[in-house]
C-alpha cells in the first residue's frame, strides 16, 4: 500500500510537459448528463440517452439525525426515451429509516409520472480508506431497493489507484455502475491521466464523469477496457453560490 | 498508514499538481491556505465577507451580526469516517458551510423523533401535510360537541382512509371519495372538508376550491380558518401546475397569473385575519413560493428579510431558510430587484467572484453597486465595505479600497462586518506593498477577535506576512500568537531555513510533533541538497529507535523519522550501499563520487523517506508559497540519474544500474514517477538500447524487458 501510494505521488509529480493538448469537453459531443438543481437546461438535453438528475441531499446539522433535503423543483415529466437516474448527494451515511422510505416514495412518484427511471445514484465522497464502510452501506441500500431499480454511485478518481482492491471487489454485485469523476468543482483534476493509467484495477462497469468546459484526453486503453460504459458530462452554468 | 502522514503525502500531491494546497485525502475538496479567496470551494470559507465564500456563509455572517443567528457550543465530534471533508481540518478556519451550520442549527431537542413524511424536507409537494392534517382534523372534531358520536366515528374513519396518491398520474382513474354517512349539520361540514381534502390531494382543484369555499363562513373556527388557508394552497397548486419544465425546474413566466394572484390574495388575507394562526408560518413560507413562482425577486427578498427577523415564527429553521434564500433568490435574482441590504450585500459579493471558470463571466459593475447606495442608507459601513471589496477584488485597486475602509481601530469584540473591514484593510495594505503596516494591524486585531473563527484567520494572515517579510523567526518565537499547528507545519516544511529548523528540532517547548517534523525536514533537505557535514551533525538529534515491538505494532510516530536510520539495504533489486551515516560521511569527503551519488538516489528511492511531502512549494499566493529560505532546490530522482549518466566516471555495473533505473522511471504507464524533468520516449529508448548493448551480460540488462 505504501509503495503504491509513493508511486502514485511520484507519478503525479511529473510535469506534463510532453502531454498532447487536451480537448475541451463540449456537451454536444456526449449523450449522458448530470443535471444539478439550478443549472439551466440546455438544448443538448434533448438528445440525452441518460440523465442523472439531482433531487436531494442527505446531511446532518448540529448533531441532529440526518435529513433528506429536496433539491430541484417538482417531479419531472421527462419526454426522453432513454434512462433517467435520480441522484442523491450524501454528506453522511448515517441514514435514519425515514430517508430510505422517502427515496422509495420518490422513485414511485417518478415512475407514476411516466419518467423512465432505471435507478438511483448516490453521490458520496467516500474516502478511499473507508471504501469498505461505504460498500457495507451500499449493500444495505441495495437490499431495500426494488429489484428493478439499479444502483449507481459516483466514485473518486483515486479509488482506481488507492482504493483497497478488496473493498472495490465488495462493490461487485451491489452497484451496477460507478461513475468516476475526473473533476473537482468546475475544473478537471490536474494529473488525471496518471490516475486513469490505473483504471485496469477497477473491475466494475464504470463510466467517466467529465465537467462541461473541462479538459479531457481519453487514454488509449480506455476504448478497449471491457468495463468502460461511456461518459457522463456534468453540465454547468454561470449561476454559482 | 497514519492519517496525518497520508494527509501530508496528499498535501504534496496537491502542491505538485498545482491545485490549491491541502488535498483532503480525496478530491472532494482541498484547502487553500490564504485569506484572499477568489474562487468557490467547499473547503475554503473564511470568517469575513468575501467573494470566495459560499454565499450562504456570507449570509450567515451578516445574520450573526444582526443577532438573527446564534452560534452555540459545538456538539460531540462526529465519527471521523462520517465527515466531510475527510480527514478533518485541524483548526476552525478555513471551514466548510457544514461546519458553520453545525454551530448555528439548534441541537436536537431531547426526545424529538423523526418525522414520517414520504417527502424530503423542502420539497414543494401538496402531500407533505397529509399526516399532520389528519391529527388536526381529529383534534378539531373532538372539540366540536355538536357532532354526535356516531358522526364523529364515521368522520375519523373517513379521514384515516384518506390516502392521497399525489402521483399526478393523468391516466389514473379519479378516486372515489369514501362515503361518509353523517346526519348532523356540523358533521356535514366536516364531511365537506374531507371531500375537499381528498380532491386537493388528488389534484382536482376545482372540486377542492368549491368544498373549501363553502366552509369559509363556517361557525366552527378550525374549519373556517383551515378552509381560508387551504383556498390559498389550492390556488397555488393551480398556478404552478404548468410552471415546471420536464426536468422539474421552474420555467420563468410559466406560472398561471390569475390563480397565482388568487393565492397571493388568499394567503395575505389569511395572515391579516390570523396573524398568529395555526398556518401563519406556513402561509408566510408559501407567500415566498408565490413570489418565486411569479418571478418577483423583490417580494421574495422582502419575504426572506421578514423571515430572518424572526426565524422561530417560520415553518423552517434558520439554516434551512438560508438554504432556501440561496437557491431560490440569490443565484437567480438581479441586483435591481433586491432592496434588502443584507441579501443585496450577499448577492453583490457573489457577483464579485470572478475566477469562476466560465468564459466571458464578468463581475458586477461598479456603477451597479453605486446605484445601490439608497438601499444601504441604513448600513453605510456595509456599503463602504462592498465598494472596497469591489475595488480590491475586481478593480485590483488596493489603494482605492483602503480609502473606503475605516482606519480607526476596531471596537471590541468585532462584529463580522468590523472584522471584514479590518481584514480587507490588512490585505489591501499588503497588496500595496506596505507589509509593515499590515503586520502591525494583524497584531492589533488579535485581542479583539471573537471565537471560534477569527483568531485563526488572523494567525494565517500574520504567518503569511511574516513569511513574506522573511521573518519566520517571529512565528516561532516564544511570544508568537501563531499557535495553529497546520500553519506552523506548513512554514517548517516549505519556508524554513536550516537554522530555524534546527532550533525547532531542538526546542524544549515545541510540541513533539513539531520537533519531529522540523528534524525530518532538516535532515532530508540537508542530505539531498549537499549539506553533508551539517547533516552528520544534526543526525545526532535523531531519537533512539523505538524498542522492537511485540504483538501489535503501535503506529509509528508522525512523521516517522526512521528512514534516517536507513541501513543501506533495498528490499527489491537495488545495489549494495552503505548505511546512511557512512554514506553521508563519504559524500562529505567527496561529494562527486558516482557510487555515493547512486546510493543517495537509493536512499531516496527505498528508505521510505518522503521528499514529495516537504520539497514542493505551495502556490505563490498561499502560505508556504514564498521562495524557501532553505538553500538549494528539490531533489528529483530522474534529474539525479541524468546527471549521473552525463558523468563519464559512472561506469560498469553502476552505469548499467542507473540506465535500468532511469528507464524504469516510466514503468509501466509511460508516466514519469521519479520526479524531475521529463525525457521523451526516444531518450528512454536510447537508454534501454545502451543498457542492452553496452551491458548485455549485466543482471540489469537481463531484468529489463521493455521500456515505456
Amino acid at each position: 500500500m505504501r509503495l503504491l501510494l509513493l508511486a502514485l505521488v511520484l507519478a503525479l509529480a511529473t510535469p506534463a510537459a510532453a502531454a498532447p493538448q487536451p480537448d475541451i469537453v463540449n456537451a454536444a459531443d456526449y449523450d449522458a448528463f448530470w443535471l444539478w438543481a439550478g443549472v439551466a437546461p440546455q438544448p443538448v438535453l434533448a438528445r440525452a440517452r441518460s440523465l442523472y438528475l439531482l433531487r436531494g441531499q442527505v446531511s446532518a446539522k448540529g448533531g441532529a439525525a440526518a435529513r433528506l433535503m429536496a433539491q430541484g423543483g417538482s417531479t419531472p415529466h421527462l419526454r426522453m426515451t432513454g434512462q433517467a437516474w435520480i441522484v442523491y448527494r450524501a454528506h453522511t451515511l448515517d441514514w435514519p429509516p425515514v430517508i430510505y422510505a422517502q427515496i422509495l416514495a420518490e422513485l414511485a412518484r417518478w415512475r407514476a409520472a411516466g419518467d423512465p427511471v432505471v435507478g438511483i445514484q448516490i453521490d458520496f465522497d467516500a474516502h478511499t480508506r473507508h471504501l469498505a464502510d461505504y460498500a457495507r452501506f451500499l449493500a444495505g441500500l441495495r437490499a431495500r431497493l426494488p429489484p428493478d431499480c439499479r444502483l449507481s454511485i459516483t466514485g473518486l478518481l483515486d479509488w482506481s489507484s488507492q482504493g483497497d482492491p478488496d473493498a472495490l471487489e465488495q462493490l461487485h454485485g451491489v452497484v451496477d455502475e460507478v461513475v468516476l469523476q475526473t473533476y473537482q468543482g468546475r475544473h478537471t483534476i490536474p494529473g488525471y491521466e496518471a490516475y486513469l493509467a490505473r483504471l485496469d484495477r477497477v473491475r466494475l462497469p464504470f463510466r467517466i464523469g467529465l465537467v462541461e468546459g473541462g479538459a479531457w484526453t481519453a487514454p488509449p486503453s480506455l476504448a478497449t477496457n471491457p468495463w468502460f460504459r461511456g461518459y457522463v458530462v456534468f453540465l454547468t452554468n454561470r449561476a454559482g453560490r | 498508514m497514519p492519517s496525518k502522514l497520508l494527509a501530508s503525502l496528499l498535501l504534496a500531491i496537491g502542491f505538485l499538481v498545482a491545485t490549491p494546497a491541502w488535498a483532503s485525502g480525496d478530491f472532494s475538496c482541498s484547502v487553500a491556505w490564504k485569506l484572499k479567496l477568489t474562487e468557490l470551494s467547499d473547503c475554503n470559507n473564511q470568517p469575513y465577507l468575501s467573494p470566495g465564500n459560499d454565499s450562504r456563509v456570507n449570509l450567515q455572517l451578516l445574520l450573526l451580526d444582526a443577532g438573527k443567528a446564534r452560534l452555540h457550543a459545538p456538539g460531540p465530534p462526529k465519527s471521523a469516517d462520517d465527515r466531510y471533508p475527510n480527514p478533518l481540518l485541524a483548526g476552525p478556519s478555513p471551514f466548510t458551510l457544514g461546519d458553520l451550520d453545525d454551530l448555528i442549527a439548534p441541537p436536537p431537542a431531547p426526545g424529538s423523533s423523526d418525522d414520517s413524511s414520504d417527502h424530503a424536507d423542502g420539497e414543494g409537494s401538496r402531500c407533505n401535510s397529509n399526516a399532520t392534517g389528519a391529527d388536526q382534523f381529529n383534534t378539531a372534531l373532538a372539540a366540536s360537541p355538536a357532532v354526535p358520536a356516531a358522526d364523529r366515528q364515521a368522520l375519523i374513519a373517513a379521514r384515516a382512509a384518506l390516502s392521497p396518491s399525489c402521483a399526478d398520474d393523468p391516466k389514473a382513474p379519479p378516486p372515489v371519495p369514501p362515503p361518509v354517512s353523517v346526519r348532523s349539520a356540523l358533521g356535514k361540514q366536516f364531511a365537506a372538508y374531507l371531500a375537499g381534502a381528498q380532491a386537493f390531494y388528488d389534484g382536482r382543484y376545482d372540486v377542492a376550491a368549491q368544498s373549501y369555499g363553502a366552509l369559509q363562513t363556517s361557525a366552527q373556527p378550525w374549519l373556517k380558518e383551515t378552509a381560508r388557508y387551504m383556498l390559498g394552497r389550492v390556488a397555488l397548486n393551480q398556478a404552478q401546475a404548468a410552471a415546471f419544465d420536464q426536468y422539474g425546474e421552474l420555467q420563468p413566466g410559466k406560472a398561471e397569473p390569475k390563480t397565482l394572484t388568487e393565492a397571493d390574495t388568499a394567503f395575505n388575507a389569511y395572515l391579516r385575519d390570523y396573524p398568529n394562526g395555526a398556518y401563519a408560518a406556513s402561509a408566510r413560507g408559501l407567500l415566498r413560493r408565490v413570489a418565486w413562482l411569479g418571478g418577483r425577486p423583490g417580494d421574495l427578498a422582502r419575504g426572506f428579510a421578514q423571515a430572518f427577523e424572526a426565524p422561530a415564527n417560520g415553518s423552517v429553521g434558520e439554516v434551512d431558510l438560508v438554504q432556501e434564500a440561496d437557491s431560490k433568490l440569490l443565484t437567480g435574482a438581479d441586483a435591481a430587484s433586491v432592496r434588502e441590504p443584507t441579501l443585496l450585500a450577499v448577492y453583490d459579493l457573489l457577483h464579485m467572484r470572478i475566477a469562476d471558470g466560465d468564459a466571458g463571466a464578468k463581475p458586477i459593475d461598479r456603477a451597479v453597486l453605486e446605484a445601490q447606495r439608497p438601499v444601504f442608507a441604513s448600513q453605510p459601513v456595509l456599503f463602504s465595505y462592498l465598494l472596497a471589496a469591489h475595488a480590491f477584488y475586481d478593480e485590483k485597486a488596493p489603494a482605492a479600497a483602503l480609502a473606503l475602509l475605516p482606519a480607526a481601530p476596531p471596537t471590541v469584540p468585532m462584529s463580522y462586518l468590523d472584522f471584514s473591514c479590518q481584514v480587507l484593510r490588512g490585505l489591501a495594505l499588503e497588496e500595496t506593498g506596505d507589509l509593515a503596516r499590515a503586520h502591525a494591524l494583524w497584531l492589533v486585531l488579535m485581542p479583539a477577535t471573537r471565537p471560534p473563527f477569527q483568531h485563526v484567520a488572523l494567525e494565517l494572515a500574520l504567518a503569511m506576512n511574516d513569511e513574506r517579510r522573511g521573518d519566520l523567526a517571529q512565528v516561532f518565537a516564544g511570544t508568537s500568537p501563531i499557535g495553529d499547528a497546520d500553519l506552523r507545519e506548513i512554514l517548517l516544511r516549505n519556508a524554513a531555513g536550516p537554522t530555524l529548523l534546527r532550533q525547532q528540532a531542538k526546542s524544549t517547548t515545541a510540541p513533539e510533533h513539531e520537533r519531529r517534523l522540523a528534524l525530518y525536514v532538516l535532515l532530508y533537505k540537508e542530505v539531498t541538497r549537499g549539506r553533508y557535514r551539517d547533516f552528520l551533525g544534526d543526525l545526532q538529534l535523531l531519537p533512539p529507535p523505538p524498542p522492537a515491538a511485540t504483538g501489535d505494532n503501535p503506529p509509528a510516530p508522525d512523521p516517522d523519522v526512521s528512514p534516517f536510520r536507513w541501513d543501506g539495504k533495498a528490499d527489491d533489486d537495488g545495489v549494495a550501499c552503505p548505511a546512511l551515516r557512512p554514506l553521508a560521511g563519504a559524500l562529505a569527503r567527496d561529494p562527486q563520487t558516482p557510487a555515493s551519488l547512486v546510493c543517495l538516489s537509493e536512499f531516496v528511492r527505498v528508505s521510505g523517506v518522503r521528499g514529495e511531502a516537504v520539497d514542493p512549494q505551495p502556490p505563490a499566493d498561499e502560505l508556504g508559497g514564498a521562495p524557501s529560505q532553505f538553500p538549494g532546490g528539490p531533489y528529483w530522482r530522474l534529474d539525479a540519474y541524468r546527471a549521473l549518466l552525463a558523468n563519464p566516471k559512472l561506469v560498469g555495473d553502476l552505469r548499467a544500474y542507473v540506465l535500468y533505473r532511469a528507464v524504469r522511471c516510466y514503468a509501466s504507464s509511460g508516466a514519469n514517477h521519479c520526479d524531475g524533468k521529463d525525457v521523451d520516449k526516444a531518450q528512454r529508448k536510447a537508454w534501454f538500447e545502451a543498457l542492452k548493448k553496452d551491458f548485455a551480460g549485466s543482471v540489469w540488462a537481463r531484468q529489463l524487458k521493455y521500456y515505456w
